[in-house]
């Protein structure tokens, strides 16, 4: 996982060129990230055929964009034509089989244009002979002989072509596909979080020995829960070491490492600009570890309005927040959306697990599906824990935006148009996204989330919504007992505590609707794609964020973000996580590697929602065959009975 | 009405290397236009089809005609079939125009809204020389149906005039071009067929009825040769294919321009790009929107990663060209994709075609027209096409 020290440093080159505008030379090119071509030259390079058809259909998409270079186009010449060659395929049928003399042209055409293509680019006119030429170029002498026997004499035989075939593979392989893969592997995503993560660990090392070391010795006598991250592990493994250090060091240090903190901050601002969301992720996964941790120690948060829980919290609070405190507090000084970027990754997070596990809650609540049940007890019980310790981060995010922000950074729908030209202004209605997104997410299992969204109402300067908010049932009943006993594990507990929450996700609901017939000049649910065909088709985009063509406007922050083009409908299985699909693909022809197995727990948390039983018409049934008839308890999924599954039916119908 | 100025008129100078700001127009051209505008009836008015060589001055030549023709005639028409530089449309387009007012200054090319337009989404007809054809004579049809049929069989509009009609056609003279060009003369049969040739003698037509098979006894159009209006076509058409990109760049970037509200103060190219950035685009359910490649087979799954910031033609698929299932129906105007959002279902468009226009496209047609990269990198908001560290 650790890169060498040297590919860092052409790293922190990459980021001077960029702030140096002119220096760097751009070209069009048909790929949208460099992921996405490293996609295609694996895939186009692996020998499953499957992963192959799927490089030449994304290559054939780049084909009409124009811009393709001449390489990749004879590469995806020659594999497609390999892939219909009995030589190079022992499984293909024998019906669909192309004649050898097809073949024999098929290769040729394509070794005609890689060398006039490669050889006519930069060759003026007649000063050097395209043989003379094409040995400067290091093109193998082979395919200059194929492209003057086939354009001018007999179309040389299958046999000479198939060997220059595999010739022309390598060439470009050695000529293109790696030193450009060498060129460009900084900005594979992969690597670009490996670097924002390194320069995060390495100013958090460095503002731990600057804040009370003592405070160092807390974090690293922590559990760490998350063994995804192995580089965490290791680092706070050196952590521990370098806390010792500190601790010997203990009182010495003073006003000048005042100094030193502005410069780390100022250092990992610098990465924050280049890197939005690379670093508000990375953070976060920091920061939910530490919380993990710590959360799990301090007790139950109060549900009196009136403390501050930064305060309340002291065992919460003290050291790690501290160490977080100074970060968040200094980046969203100086980018004050830097926390609603970090609310919103929050609140996606959240939003991914809910979309696991919910879909338990919707079931029961939903009248229809009494014959649907899946009861995945242990886990929606570590999840309730889990979001009780988010909650209290979210309701910090949100004290904390309330500090940081500007009155004239929060601007209204109609203003928004005029100063579109401005950076670092916030729309309402991006806010009033986050609270919708909150309210979706915010489970009923949790009084902090209300009173957080209640705050985040009031941030908003928007006192109807306010009012509105304070009638939830969820607010109103902040003092129920949500309390968590550990050592209680039985059914009953759960499923008294699901009942609840049903009554009130109900009455959510219907405030919501009322909500949303109220006030329609700002619905905060959106109207559905249907509603929108009947109308006209064609409507000028409402709010509208600069973002730079090609990619989608981002609601916080000017960058804008990347779409996924993945069309989902060929895919139905991962339409739940696009945003996946390609690096599980990546990993499918790598065949190992960490982030595969994670995906690989993914999809199971995302079916363990999905229980089906009733043999539903559903196009996602046969994906499901292994859960098919089988019913998640207490984490593991169980072969039901038809009559056991009546059983559980009726139990059902009695709690609803 | 859609007319606009191009944005950077000096430059446009500078790189196609005219002399001087008014173009030089020889007396005997002067005297072509005049013969073919005023030595006919007006009834019926004069077809004139302009050809000749690449940078031989056809749409020079044709612009002048225009002028000359509008000095007896209320409205002329003119069908444009050259889709690598077409005159009042962005390149890519085959189409028809009504014009109704001179232009006083040939060196200015301006942007009209054609009366019927088809996105043939290439700079050349060699792409697809017989769908070139199909379209050409599609919209040679409609001139004939809507301003060239005499008053009796008008019911609807019975004062309607006849209109005279300029056909440009393009400096593709040779091989299939050539063949192109004798199908156009022989379906459009004009009262005037205009050859301009250049000093390079082999790079000209033939001389004469060359759409004719030889020997055949000619009867028809008005014949006229009339030398290019610069006589120092030596290196000339290397130059031009040079600049023709730019041209094209321009062509684009103007048409682009009238997104934009015309009172904006946009004096360059990055400013440009920076106010197309910020500019609200149209929205429009991706599912309520077919798109079509052309000359290309992609599969479906990958189609958006085709289409995004790309340019398309908007084409209206309850409009057809003609009554054939296979024709494609009319286009309204360009647009670029300038984002695809699937989880939302909605696809972003940047496009200066009114809305109650836009509200009948439901088909996005993708060519190979690519969209010029000073509208992708701008500071800031530079496009993720746009990419450092290419081999």
């Amino acid at each position: 996982m650790e890169l060498p020290l040297n590919s860092q440093i052409e790293y922190t080159e990459e980021i001077e060129e960029e702030e140096e505008e002119e220096k760097v030379c751009y070209k069009l090119v048909p790929w949208l990230t460099w992921d996405e071509w490293n996609f295609v030259r694996k895939n186009l390079l692996s020998s499953s055929p499957d992963s192959i058809a799927a490089a030449l259909a994304r290559i054939s998409a780049w084909r009409i964009r124009g811009c393709i270079p001449i390489q990749i186009e004879v590469a995806a010449n020659i594999i497609e034509t390999q892939q219909k060659d009995p030589f190079f395929r022992e499984d293909l049928n024998k019906d669909v089989l192309v004649s050898e003399e097809l073949l024999a042209m098929l290769y040729s055409t394509a070794i005609i244009r890689l060398v006039n293509g490669i050889v006519d680019k930069g060759r003026k006119k007649e000063d050097i002979s395209i043989a003379g030429r094409a040995a400067q170029l290091g093109l193998p002498p082979m395919l200059i002989d194929i492209r003057h026997e086939a354009s001018h004499r007999d179309l040389p035989s299958l046999q000479l072509v198939r060997v220059a075939s595999v010739e022309v593979l390598d060439w470009i392989k050695s000529t293109y596909w790696e030193p450009q893969k060498k060129k460009v592997s900084f900005s594979f995503h992969k690597n670009k979080v490996d670097y924002v993560r390194k320069t995060i660990k390495s100013k958090l090392h460095k503002l731990a020995s600057h804040l009370d070391p003592k405070l160092a010795t807390q974090i690293t006598s922590r559990p760490l829960k998350r063994k995804r991250n192995k580089q965490l592990n290791v680092n706070f493994g050196r952590y521990n070491h370098f806390s010792r250090t500190v601790e010997k060091l203990h009182g010495s240090h003073s006003q000048g490492s005042k100094k030193q903190i502005t410069k780390i901050l100022r250092n990992l601002l610098q990465v924050y600009t280049s890197f939005p969301s690379e670093v508000v992720a990375v953070l976060l996964d920091f920061l939910m570890t530490t919380y993990d941790s710590s959360c799990n120690e301090s007790v139950e948060p109060s549900d009196n309005l009136e403390v501050d829980p930064i305060s309340e919290n002291s065992q919460t609070q003290t050291g790690i927040s501290d160490l977080w405190k100074i970060i968040i507090t200094r980046l969203s000084s100086k980018e004050p959306t830097f926390i609603l970027i970090m609310l919103r990754e929050l609140l996606e997070r959240l939003e991914t697990q809910e979309s696991t596990t919910s879909k338990t809650g919707e079931l029961l609540s939903s009248p229809l599906s009494t014959g649907r049940v899946s009861l995945s007890c242990s886990q929606s019980k570590a999840e309730i824990h889990k979001k009780e310790k988010l909650s209290c981060l979210v309701m910090w995010l949100i004290e904390i935006y309330d500090k940081v922000k500007l009155p004239s950074q929060i601007v209204g729908g109609a203003e928004f148009h005029g100063s579109s030209a401005k950076t670092n202004v916030v729309s309402n209605a991006a806010l009033r996204d986050l609270l919708k997104k909150y309210l979706l997410v915010s489970s009923p299992y949790n009084s902090q989330f209300a009173r957080s969204a209640l705050l985040f109402a009031q941030i908003m300067g928007n006192m109807s919504l306010v009012e509105k908010l304070k009638k939830l049932p969820t607010i109103c009943s902040a003092n129920m007992d949500l309390s968590l006993d550990t050592d209680h594990t039985g059914n009953r507990h759960i499923i008294i505590q699901q009942e609840s929450s049903i009554t009130r996700a109900r009455e959510m609901l219907d405030f919501l609707k009322r909500r949303r017939s109220k006030d329609e000049g700002a619905p905060i649910v959106e109207s559905s794609s249907k509603e929108r065909m009947k109308q006209d088709r064609w409507t000028v985009a409402k709010s509208w964020n600069p973002c730079s063509i090609g990619m989608l406007p981002c609601s916080l922050g000017s960058k804008g973000v990347l779409p996924v083009l993945d069309r989902a409908i060929d895919v139905p299985e991962f339409q739940s996580a696009p945003q996946r699909k390609e690096i599980w693909k990546l990993n499918r022809c790598v065949g190992h590697g960490g982030d595969n197995a994670e995906f690989l727990e993914e999809t199971n948390a995302i079916k363990e929602g999905m229980v089906v039983e009733d043999g539903q018409a559903n196009n996602q049934d046969s994906l499901l065959d292994p859960f098919k008839g089988r019913l998640m308890i207490d984490g593991v999924y169980k072969k039901v009975g038809a009559e056991e599954l009546l059983v559980i039916e009726s139990s059902v119908r009695i709690l609803v | 009405m859609g007319e606009l100025k191009l944005l950077e008129k000096k430059k446009i100078v500078e790189t196609t290397e005219v002399p001087s700001p008014s173009i030089y127009i020889p007396d005997h051209w002067s005297e072509t236009a005049k013969r073919i505008a005023f030595d006919s009836t007006t009834c019926p008015p004069p077809i004139a089809f302009i050809c000749g060589a690449k940078n031989s001055g056809k749409t020079t030549f044709s612009r002048h005609l225009l002028n000359t023709l509008l000095q007896r005639y209320k409205e002329v028409a003119y069908l444009d079939t050259d889709c690598g530089q077409p005159e009042f449309t962005p390149p890519g387009c085959l189409s028809l125009s009504v014009i109704d007012e001179q232009t006083p200054d040939l060196t200015i090319p301006t942007i009209k809204t054609p009366v019927r337009c088809l996105f043939f989404g290439d700079n050349s007809a060699k792409r697809d020389p017989e769908t070139y054809i199909k379209y050409v004579f599609s919209l040679y049809d409609y001139f004939i149906t809507d301003y060239y049929m005499s008053n009796e069989s008008m019911s609807e509009n019975p004062g309607k005039p006849l209109l005279p009609l300029v056909v440009n056609t393009p400096g593709w003279v040779k091989g299939i071009g050539r063949d192109m060009l004798e199908k156009m003369v022989r379906y459009f049969s004009p009262t005037h067929v205009v050859q301009i040739r250049i000093t390079a003698e082999k790079k000209n037509l033939p001389s004469g009825a060359f759409w004719l098979p030889e020997g055949q006894e000619y009867e028809g159009p008005d014949l006229i040769e009339i030398k290019t209006a610069f006589e120092d076509s030596f290196k000339r058409s290397v130059l031009i294919l040079k600049d023709a990109r730019l041209m094209r760049d321009i062509r684009i970037i103007a048409y682009f321009r009238q997104c934009l509200a015309s009172d904006l103060d946009i004096s360059s190219r990055k400013e440009l790009a920076h106010a197309l950035a910020s500019h609200p685009p149209y929205e429009v359910p991706l599912s309520s929107i077919k798109v079509t490649h052309l000359y290309c087979q992609v599969p479906s799954s990958e189609s958006f990663h085709a289409l995004n910031a790309s340019i398309v033609g908007l084409a209206v698929t309850s409009a057809k060209s003609t009554n054939s299932e296979a024709c494609t129906p009319w286009c309204v105007g360009l647009g670029i994709v300038r984002g695809i959002d699937v989880s939302k279902d909605l696809l972003y468009v940047l496009t200066p075609v009114p809305q109650r226009v836009l509200v009948k496209v439901d088909l996005l047609l993708q060519g190979f027209l690519q969209i010029p990269t000073s509208l992708l990198q701008v500071q800031g908001y530079r496009s993720p096409y746009m990419s450092a560290n290419v081999l």
